[in-house]
């Protein structure tokens, strides 16, 4: 059974973040959960999916995009039942409308945000922090420190929604989503309503003309009465401490805080620690800074406790001197070695220099450090269609990326995708560049994105006649998040099939007159597809199918397929044109030192015989052989 | 409070995340509070990926005290007690969570970043990266653990029971060798293997005290 199911209270067990974040709506009675995956915060759909199991009244669903979600979670709120909706910070952008009602509406059974953020953008293509929506939105925002907050703040958000008639916003950073450690459960609910019933409401839920300026109203009354309440609701703490130089900070960097003040010897400095940072409470936040010479603000990205800080500062006659921005710069992630530089800075204190050998003998040595960026997986189709793609373009075409795994496109070798921003941004941006250019334009897209967003923009293409040629990349996977089912996906890694869409009849009803289905790994006759697309006009679609690499691999079931199937690069044969090893750059090629020289070869444990690299080579030099049972011996 | 920190650092597909993970579990099995940060890289290959594994056990007197509640899952710089490194770059990439006390773990065969197969850059030769290492810790070791896994075991498959036997002899895991076996058993197929490259890592253990253990592969 999964630990995460346990109903034994108390019992330790070992959790990602995330999975907290899941174990949080779990404890609190959650019926129904909503989702478009999103690194950092993907695997809490992917656990609560997993719990149906355990919880079979638990809805749980990976939707189209996240405005779905967001409106499926308040819809399941209205209808009486718990609900959490998960994305990433960017998704919040996508779900901006119904998010900017639902404090209008309010809600009937809680509701939970749960919010990914990504200061340093790791895994994302922005760092905005998503707090901020909350001055607009009026969503209360809570911050969790570490994995055992993460779950008592779900639970608390879920309880505290429908006492305040408001969704909450819980924060998860990438550094506490993909922290994994000790989580202590807490106990299950005894009863859960997983089944509700719509009740008509329409003073709350009919915003049209006066009603609406009514209800934002009530939005704003809830959000001073959870102000005013905030005193007592034990998310908000102080650290005493006799230092004259105070501290304020929440979430993550508490736990940073709190670990460089131990690093520089520092016990004695007292801390507010906020846990809930929308809406800020004001008589605690006063009160604290009045009794200070200094305060200083441990903040990341742009401060947003900081800026509302010194508004009620302001409003109480507070006038403690403020840093904040000063010691923390507004772009980056903020981690425990820049709070201790910060903090030393400020406070005074010093990182012994044991502790700074290391660092120090970093820097001296990192420019012979080469770069380690990421690449396609062996066997990967988006490898092999960038490869056709590289060698059918022409030097003047414009290449419409966009977001997923072949967002690696960007990259050496390949370079086919001119710009990354948000999902749908290829064909988006695309489809114009080719209305008021000669430009000839290729967008990639792949099959989720193309359904999140891409589909109005295809639409619209056809509909006013751009000149536009899309490649939708269909490995039948959400592959970049952790393989979460996509409409494509016609069967699942146990070999269960499933209903998919039929992508090439779904486009040809939206209007486009040129559709053609191709296979990822025949490179050769992709590139004569591509040369012909290339040539034509008016909107193109090739659909290039090829599944994720890492899927096929899990159905074969590791590597047991595959040893019926060798592939060898003869050194004799070999030119070194290094087409295989340098344009194709596949991981499973390898250089190594033979007896006259440098030599290719291939490595059969990474090599998933995919072929590409038989087929482009231009010396015969790679071929495939397949082992029959029984013969091989 | 008793703290104990390893570092893991590799590249997407060397089993970073699952080797961390075993050292987790082998905590909760353990009864020791553990907790560590993960860098992942995507679902691609070739990135950087890395897993911080922060054990502590809090004295008695400091159960109530709120500053030693939280507990953050990063390795501050100069912390770790303990750097494995699946790839001899990465741990170069690693020096500065580390101290003259670190016990560092290395591979010695290095694997091709794509900027050096585009030939844009060069890759240091591993007899410099162990004296980047010997800079700040005498208790730096390289060891051919994706050789030795061949060599007996005809496959890349135990390198990283082979790595955790090198941290057992080495290092002071908080954790005992029988949680660290018993959740290889309950997590890892073939079991009778992994006993012994368990055992073979605590045998190289023996020869490893800061040098480079097996002859550098390409």
């Amino acid at each position: 059974m999964n630990p995460l199911a346990s109903s034994e209270s108390g019992r330790a067990v070992l959790a990602m973040g995330n999975e907290a974040l899941a174990r949080g709506g779990i404890e609190a009675g959650l019926g129904y959960f909503s989702t478009y995956p999103g690194t950092p915060a993907s695997e809490v759909g992917t656990v609560l999916q997993g719990l149906r199991e355990e919880f079979p009244g638990l809805y749980a669903e990976i939707s189209t995009n996240e405005h779905v979600a967001a409106l499926g979670a308040l819809g399941a709120s209205w209808a009486g039942v718990r609900s959490m909706v998960a994305m990433k910070h960017v998704g919040m952008n996508v779900a901006a409308e119904p998010f900017h009602f639902a404090g209008y509406t309010g809600v009937r059974a809680g509701m939970v945000v749960v919010l990914g953020s990504d200061p340093g953008a790791t895994s994302s293509t922005g760092e905005q922090d998503d707090r901020w929506y909350s001055l607009h939105t009026h969503l209360p925002v809570l911050e969790p420190a570490d994995i055992q907050e993460a779950k008592e703040m779900t639970r608390q958000a879920l309880e505290l929604s429908e006492a305040y008639d408001l969704p909450f916003v819980v924060n998860a950073p990438s550094k506490l989503c993909h922290n994994i450690g000790t989580l202590r459960l807490g106990p299950l609910p005894e009863r859960v309503t997983y089944r509700g019933g719509f009740e008509r409401n329409p003073e709350r839920y009919l915003n049209l003309f006066d009603l609406a300026v009514k209800n934002h109203g009530r939005c704003l009354a809830n959000v001073e009465r959870l102000r005013a309440d905030a005193g007592r609701l034990g998310l908000n703490r102080v650290i005493p401490g006799r230092g004259r130089v105070g501290i304020v900070c929440s979430g993550l960097l508490f736990a940073y805080t709190m670990e460089a003040l131990e690093i520089l010897g520092l016990d004695d400095v007292p801390v507010l620690k906020v846990g809930m940072s929308y809406p800020l409470d004001p008589r605690l936040v006063t009160r604290f800074l009045e009794g200070l010479d200094r305060a200083v603000f441990v903040e990341e990205l742009e401060g947003f406790l900081e800026f509302q800080a010194k508004r009620w500062a302001y409003d109480a006659g507070v006038r403690v001197p403020i840093v904040g921005k000063e010691l923390f710069p507004a772009t980056g992630e903020v981690d425990v070695d820049r709070v201790t530089d910060a903090l030393a800075e400020a406070l005074g204190g010093r990182l012994p220099h044991d502790r700074r050998r290391g660092s120090e003998a970093l820097e001296r040595h990192r420019a012979e450090m080469p770069p380690r960026q990421g690449a396609f997986c062996p066997g990967c189709p988006h490898r092999a269609t960038n490869f056709a793609l590289r060698r059918a373009a022409g030097p003047d075409t414009v290449f419409a990326g966009d977001i997923g795994c072949y967002t690696l496109s960007v990259l050496p070798p390949f370079r086919v995708s001119d710009w990354v921003t948000c999902m749908n941004c290829g064909a988006g941006s695309g489809q114009a560049i080719a209305q008021v250019s000669d430009d000839p334009v290729v967008a990639l897209v792949g099959d989720s994105t193309f359904f999140h967003s891409g589909v109005p923009t295809l639409l619209n293409a056809v509909q006013n006649g751009a000149d536009l040629v899309l490649l939708i990349l269909d490995n039948r996977w959400v592959a970049m998040t952790g393989h979460q089912p996509s409409p494509t996906t016609d069967r699942l890694v146990n070999g269960t099939p499933r209903k998919a869409v039929d992508l090439v009849g779904f486009v040809r009803s939206l209007g486009v007159e040129w559709v053609r289905r191709a296979d990822a790994f025949r490179v050769r006759p992709l590139e004569v597809l591509l040369r012909e697309a290339l040539a034509g006009s008016g909107v193109r679609v090739i659909v290039v199918e090829g599944e994720c690499a890492l899927q096929s691999e899990r159905r074969r079931k590791g590597a047991l397929a595959l040893q019926e199937e060798w592939v060898d690069l003869d050194p004799e044969r070999c030119q070194r044109c290094h087409r295989c090893y340098r344009d194709l750059a596949c991981p499973a090629i390898r250089e190594e030192e033979g007896a006259e020289g440098p030599v290719y070869v291939i490595d059969l444990g990474l090599c998933q015989r995919c072929g590409v690299c038989e087929e482009i080579c231009p010396n015969s030099a790679i071929t495939r052989t397949r082992v029959r049972r029984g013969r091989a011996a | 409070m008793r703290r104990y920190d390893i570092l893991i650092a590799g590249i997407g597909g060397q089993g970073v995340i699952t080797l961390g993970t075993l050292l987790k579990l082998a905590a909760i099995r353990a009864g020791v509070e553990v907790t560590g940060a993960e860098r992942r890289g995507g679902a691609q290959r070739e990135g950087r990926v890395t897993s911080h594994v922060r054990y502590r056990t809090l004295e008695p007197e400091e159960a109530e005290n709120p500053r030693r509640q939280a507990f953050s899952g990063l390795i501050p710089r100069g912390g770790a007690h303990m750097v494995i490194a699946l790839e001899p770059l990465e741990a170069a990439r690693s020096l500065a969570l580390m101290n003259p006390d670190t016990v560092v773990i290395s591979e010695v065969a290095p694997r091709t970043p794509t900027a050096v197969r585009l030939g844009s850059a060069e890759y240091p030769p591993v007899e410099r990266i162990r004296d980047w290492i010997a800079e700040v810790t005498p208790r730096g070791c390289l060891v051919g653990l994706e050789a030795a896994s061949r060599e007996r075991f005809g496959s890349l498959r135990q390198v990283n029971v082979i790595a955790l036997g090198l941290a057992s002899a080495l290092g002071q895991l908080p954790v005992p060798d029988e949680a660290l076996l018993e959740t290889v058993r309950e997590r890892l197929p073939g079991f009778d293997a992994n006993r012994e490259a368990f055992v073979l890592g605590r045998e190289l253990a023996g020869t490893a005290g800061g040098s480079i253990v097996s002859p550098a592969t390409k």
